[in-house]
């Protein structure tokens, strides 16, 4: 059923290097040197380190996961669901194929645990020797990284049906700080954690969001129809929450107000999702200025994604030449639901290939950003590739639509996109604008002659503003005929990069981060002209 | 060995579409497990939760078919069907099917049963096989796995709900092939099940020791 065409070839070759391990090869506890042919697994001495390492830090009392797995009765009960979910890999959930990319927090079992466990489960799960049996894992109480700075609840509920299609909504939560502020880290915690599905953390400086905030008579509002003016990362149950490595931190500006952007899925049982949030701040400013590398930029809105109805192995490839040297922080993926492979590999000046991530089954539940073990050093000239792969036919089960429909690029989860977002610093902090510019430029290309049109630094300021209020009908949209003429064709045409009849929020915002970069460039001219090391 | 035995399940899900499935044999040679320790169908039966003494596998008087559906309070596909199961129930009890909940973790005890009923808002009567009485009579592998007797006694399906899953974690937004309705429209209307055993994707029934 998952196909592998693109990426065959590596894929592969991972898949023989990972083979020769060795099938009944153990995490051995060490006390026999020499394997005993018809030694049998036991739960008090195999089992459950392997279990308590991989399974029950979400597999416990108050946590995401539906089932506690920590005792011998828990897991001897759900054996024959765990070795099946084990085999087919959909557990513990980690998408990542070995041999491209080193993460931190892999939660991955390796074939020899996979065969441990089978073997335990044939063996009629023994539970071994009593005097064995292992102390239970502790895990921190609430809060995984301690006493969050700053605390936020939802200040009401948002009703999640029992049954029904998956939902998304976005909640505001009001932030009022004083001064602007830097983070480490945030912590989710759901309230109704079997329908959240994941959580993304946005910041929206317009006040926009409060407008459109519970319009409908829920708390919250649908779309993506706000400026987002900056991220703070996200929520997926499963995965631990990561403080950014070392003293980078990312910035959250006072005036901010907090998105969360939530997916849910029903479960059976209606339900009431309160969230709470935890924010971590760092002490000081972050040591080097963190840049998000999208290639293709703007999730693939201008590769022009058209997929015919059927299409099983429909293509999508772009490059990002890096214009300094820079040190990998962490990669992620965003596709919807027809895409099924996406990988991100970099070709160094010397002609060296450094696989970055390969997913070969992309899954929207699971979409993750993976922190690198180590930062990954690439120089300047290195070639960021990004491939994906779409299989619109009905033979792939995430296909929302039966029969397979034409689907092109678009934000409702009907629609397709696709990009990878290399998250990295530069190598010199005094590269930083280059860094930005470079980007800017990749993701506003299309704008490039509106800003020699618009050298009018006054005008530039004022030109958000200007466009919000054109948004006469104040649906969050542009209309075309919402602006003035002489507009229609100089800035609607070249942003209406899906070629329908409004610009939306993904649109505006290559306006936003264009005229951000610009801003930049000319606040980092003078920078330059002070800062003799600045190029 | 775990390693000859993987691929064939994958190859079972890869074919996607429905078809007979070979594991639990078929209903003229019920699988050498299940007839080993089963009982006669008409001889099981238990108390509902809420203490009344039901034969879930007879259908009702003049009734044409008996459905059962396994599943655990904790077993996530199982609950996520919790409301299909609910509109299953109401459509097909007046045309003389009875359909009960089967609750198979053996150490379930009838007040989380209970809770667990209200929670999900359960509205089939529900049954603890604690000794896995049903699970034998049927050969029920899976929740939330479905088996159907018609008048005569016969398992005539045996099988999930419907495709909703694709697989773990493929949940499809709607379902496509409605398996357990097709087979209740085709015994009531005096019809033979085209497919009688469809594989059923979910947790897999603790075994009892």
């Amino acid at each position: 059923m998952k196909h592998r065409i693109l990426f065959t070839a590596a894929g592969s070759l991972a898949a023989l290097r990972l083979g020769v391990v060795p099938l009944l090869a153990s995490p051995d506890v060490g006390n026999t040197p020499e394997p005993e042919a018809a030694a049998v697994p036991t739960f008090n001495e195999q089992i459950a380190p392997l279990i308590h390492n991989n399974c029950s830090s979400c597999h416990r009392p108050g946590e995401a996961a539906p089932f506690s797995l920590i005792s011998f009765e828990e897991v001897s009960k759900k054996a024959g669901t765990m070795k099946r979910v084990m085999n087919d890999r959909y557990m513990p959930p980690w998408h990542p194929e070995p041999g491209y990319g080193e993460f931190a927090h892999e939660r991955r079992l390796s074939d020899a645990d996979i065969a441990l466990f089978n073997q335990w489960v044939e063996a009629g799960r023994p539970e071994g020797d009593p005097d064995k049996a292992p102390t239970p894992p502790t895990f921190p109480e609430g809060w995984q990284l301690g006493e969050p700075d700053l605390v936020l609840t939802m200040p009401a509920g948002f009703s999640v049906p029992a049954d029904g299609p998956d939902l998304y909504r976005n909640f505001v939560l009001p932030l009022n700080l004083e001064e602007d502020k830097w983070v480490k880290a945030v912590e989710l915690r759901p309230s109704a954690r079997s329908v959240v599905h994941h959580v993304l953390f946005f910041l929206d400086d317009t006040g926009t969001a409060r407008k459109l905030d519970g319009q409908d008579g829920q708390p919250g509002f649908r779309g993506m129809a706000f400026r987002r003016s900056g991220s703070l990362g996200g929520y997926i149950p499963g995965s631990a929450t990561l403080p950014l490595p070392g003293d980078l931190a990312l910035p959250l500006p006072k005036g901010s107000d907090l998105i969360l952007s939530a997916h849910f899925h029903p479960s059976g049982k209606a339900e009431v999702e309160q969230t709470t949030v935890g924010i971590y701040f760092a002490d000081k400013p972050s040591s080097k200025k963190i840049a998000s590398i999208q290639v293709p930029p703007a999730f693939g809105r201008g590769m022009g994604i058209d997929i015919p109805a059927g299409e099983p192995n429909y293509k999508i490839e772009d490059t990002f030449t890096l214009p300094v040297d820079v040190d990998a922080i962490s990669v992620g993926g965003h596709a919807h639901y027809i895409c099924q492979e996406m990988k991100m590999t970099a070709t160094l000046p010397d002609g060296t290939e450094k696989p970055l991530l390969y997913i070969a089954d992309w899954d929207l539940d699971w979409q993750d950003r993976y922190y690198f073990k180590e930062p990954v050093r690439l120089p300047a000239g290195t070639v960021l590739r990004s491939e994906l792969r779409y299989d619109n036919s009905e033979d792939n089960p995430d296909n929302p639509n039966y029969p397979p429909v034409r689907v092109r690029w678009g934000r409702e989860s009907t629609d397709e996109m696709g990009s990878i977002t290399l998250m990295v610093v530069p190598a010199d902090d005094g590269d930083s604008l280059r860094l930005t510019m470079a980007t800017a430029r990749n993701q506003g290309a299309v704008l490039g002659k509106l800003a020699s049109e618009l050298r009018n630094g006054a005008l530039l300021e004022r030109l958000p503003q200007i466009l919000n209020s054109m948004d006469a009908n104040q649906d969050g949209n542009l209309q075309r005929d919402e602006l003035p003429p002489r507009l229609q064709n100089r800035l609607f045409d070249r942003l209406n990069s899906d070629g329908n009849d409004f610009l939306d929020s993904d649109e505006m915002q290559t306006l936003h981060d264009f005229l951000d970069s610009l801003k930049a460039r000319a606040s980092g001219g003078e920078t330059a002209s002070v800062s003799p090391g600045n190029r | 060995m775990p390693k000859t035995t993987f691929p064939l399940f994958v190859a079972a899900l890869c074919l996607g579409a429905p078809m007979p499935f070979a594991i639990s044999g078929t209903p003229e040679d019920p699988s050498p497990a299940a007839a080993a320790t089963a009982e006669a169908p008409a001889d099981i039966s238990l108390a509902t939760i809420q203490g009344k003494t039901v034969k879930p596998l007879v259908p009702p008087a003049d009734g044409k078919a008996a459905v059962v559906i396994f599943t655990t309070t904790d077993c996530p596909i199982a609950n996520g069907y919790v409301p299909e199961i609910n509109r299953i129930f109401s459509e097909y009890s007046p045309k003389g099917v009875s359909l009960t909940l089967v609750q198979v973790d053996p150490d379930l005890a009838t007040d989380e049963a209970v809770k667990h009923a209200e929670e999900y808002r359960i509205e089939p009567p529900v049954v603890i096989d604690r000794k896995h009485r049903l699970v034998a009579a049927t050969g029920a592998e899976v929740t939330p796995e479905t088996a159907v007797f018609d008048a005569k006694g016969q398992l005539v399906y045996l099988g999930r709900i419907d495709d909703q899953y694709a697989g773990y974690g493929d949940r499809r937004n709607q379902a496509r092939v409605h398996d357990l309705r097709n087979a209740l429209d085709a015994i009531l209307a005096g019809k033979p099940v085209e497919h009688a055993r469809v594989e059923s994707l979910g947790c897999y029934i603790p075994e009892l020791n």
